[in-house]
């Protein structure tokens, strides 16, 4: 790690300062925090720590709340994704859903969930960085220059399987993912591990986080609860998992609609219009019909009968109905999945 | 089709999968023995023995708990700023970082991690007034602009500091409900000794 901590002046305030922390190795923490204190602080001194550890080698998107980079770790040529989380002028110190949301993030370890490795925080500067690990390839790159691969249907089901996990995982935590889609998924081309990325924040802010070079996808993969601005819960991951489980069967994005409204109604005339008993004002999909997806769906002829009982099953228009992420890894399409030692 | 590495979790009993071995180990950095504590906490190199500190960590608890009381928050905030304090402790030294800042800047962050937030200003000037509670002139002082200024800004400084030094863990479980579950259910209603244990 890059320390250079050096003394000045007030009057340099104004240049950059960053501090480094390694959340992962207390120790190297240890060796740098015994020269920052409170007292040394106090005395008009600026930790001063250069961002020399990280080079930022592009912009690969961008939100409400900062910018997302690849980068690499100078020392030992890593890359990582860098996401920039700024709070402009914020008069209450660091906001608390930003330490909220950093905490639980940093207790995250799940070898299907992408690995928070650090934080650097800007002193001086209201952002903090978060350092991911990088992966070179996502799910939607992954389904485009391997179709061969990705067509194959172990590959699917373990795939699900592996984004079930991670999602089972954040619901355990009562984390809610809220932005899954297959630009959230990294891929390791070597084993084929598949992790859950999390960049968006949407969840802390409502924010939304656009992908240079993509469509805005953003509610493609968005639950019916979600379009209609009901309350919504972990449901509405599942439903993001069911829309990227038929595309990966189908190759194409299930409901691709232009605006929220005719994604609802893509859904309902594939899904069926749910009804409402008379006289009631209730907004529950509460009486919804589900139609046969295989015949609704022609690209879905090559799925296995389980397949399309899971489908079905996360797809339910009713949250209340639909599985959940823990019990659809119980389902039967995965009794035959294959294991290589 | 290409191995696929078992320990990268694809495992078919997937209730195994929700507790991995890593967060165990993420969770036990901040238990200490005995002898970690009393010999070889950061403040000992600077020639600070168990006694000084013990009575520092007592300093800092009751000063804590009196502020928590005036800024009205919750007993479990109060006792997170306890903790966060006791925590930066075991990574850095009294001799460098003043108690009374830190354990100001420890209930600022405790609010925020509790969500039971107070405003700056409020931490700032009821904190103040404790200090220099022995000063009947503190309260006049607070109110100048210059002096509160300078004491915001430190506080501000401190929560950076704060967070770097304890990594961002705040989640921290109080064993208090807990408490309560085993006095139910080992049906004891002594009351003297549930008390002593809450405090202990």
């Amino acid at each position: 790690m890059s320390t250079a901590l050096s003394l000045c002046g007030r009057n340099l305030v104004g240049f950059l300062s960053i501090a480094c922390f390694n959340l992962a190795d207390p120790q190297i923490l240890l060796g740098f925090l015994s020269v920052a204190s409170i007292d040394f602080l106090k005395g008009g001194a600026v930790l001063l720590i250069e961002m020399d550890k990280y080079k930022k080698t592009r912009e690969i998107g961008y939100g409400g709340f900062g910018n997302v980079y690849q980068g690499c770790n100078r020392v030992t040529n890593e890359n990582v994704t860098l996401k920039e989380l700024w709070f402009p002028d914020e008069k209450e110190g660091v906001p608390s859903v930003v330490i909220k949301e950093i905490s639980l993030l940093k207790e995250m370890e799940h070898s299907n969930i992408v690995r928070l490795l650090e934080v650097v925080s800007a002193v001086n500067e209201n952002s903090v960085y978060l350092v991911y690990e990088d992966m070179e390839c996502d799910l939607q790159k992954f389904m485009n220059d391997c179709p061969k691969i990705a067509k194959d249907p172990d590959f699917i089901k373990r795939f699900l399987q592996q984004i079930l996990c991670g999602l089972a995982y954040y619901h355990s935590h009562n984390i809610l993912h809220q932005d899954l889609k297959p630009q959230n998924m990294w891929i390791d081309r070597f084993d084929y591990i598949l992790k859950l990325a999390d960049f968006g924040w949407a969840r802390a802010f409502g924010g939304s986080f656009k992908k240079i070079g993509y469509l805005d996808v953003t509610h493609w993969y968005k639950a019916p609860e979600l379009l209609r601005c009901q309350q919504f819960s972990t449901p509405v991951d599942v439903w993001s998992v069911g829309c990227i489980f038929a595309e990966m069967v189908t190759r194409r994005p299930l409901f691709a609609e232009f605006s929220e409204v005719h994604q609802l109604l893509k859904i309902f005339s594939i899904l069926g219009t749910p009804t409402w008993p008379e006289g009631t004002t209730s907004h529950l999909f509460a009486n919804c019909y589900s139609k046969d997806l295989a015949a609704a769906v022609p690209g879905l002829v090559t799925l296995e009968p389980a397949g399309i009982d899971l489908l079905s099953k996360m797809l339910c228009i009713n949250p209340s109905g639909r599985i959940t992420a823990h019990d659809a890894l119980k389902h039967a399409y995965f009794d035959n999945i294959e294991f290589e030692v | 089709l290409p191995a696929n590495h078992s320990q990268h979790g694809i495992a078919r009993d997937t209730s195994s999968m929700y507790i991995p071995e890593e967060i165990q180990i993420c969770t036990r950095k901040w238990y200490f023995s005995r002898q970690e504590i009393e010999d070889h906490s950061p403040s000992r190199k600077d020639d600070i023995d168990h006694v000084r500190e013990s009575q520092l960590r007592k300093l800092y608890c009751s000063f804590l708990q009196e502020l928590g009381m005036e800024l009205k928050v919750p007993q479990v905030t109060i006792a997170t700023a306890m903790m966060l304090c006791h925590r930066f402790y075991m990574r850095q030294s009294h001799a460098k970082n003043d108690w009374q800042t830190i354990a100001t800047v420890s209930m600022f962050l405790g609010c925020k991690a509790e969500e039971t937030p107070r405003w700056l200003s409020d931490v700032v000037v009821v904190a103040y007034k404790l200090m220099y509670k022995w000063d009947p002139s503190a309260p006049q002082r607070i109110r100048q602009r210059e002096v509160y200024d300078k004491q915001k800004e430190l506080i501000l400084i401190g929560e950076r500091l704060l967070l770097a030094t304890v990594a961002f863990d705040l989640n921290i479980e109080h064993p208090y409900k807990p408490l309560i579950a085993a006095l139910k259910r080992l049906e004891i209603s002594h009351k003297e000794l549930a008390k002593i244990a809450w405090n202990f």
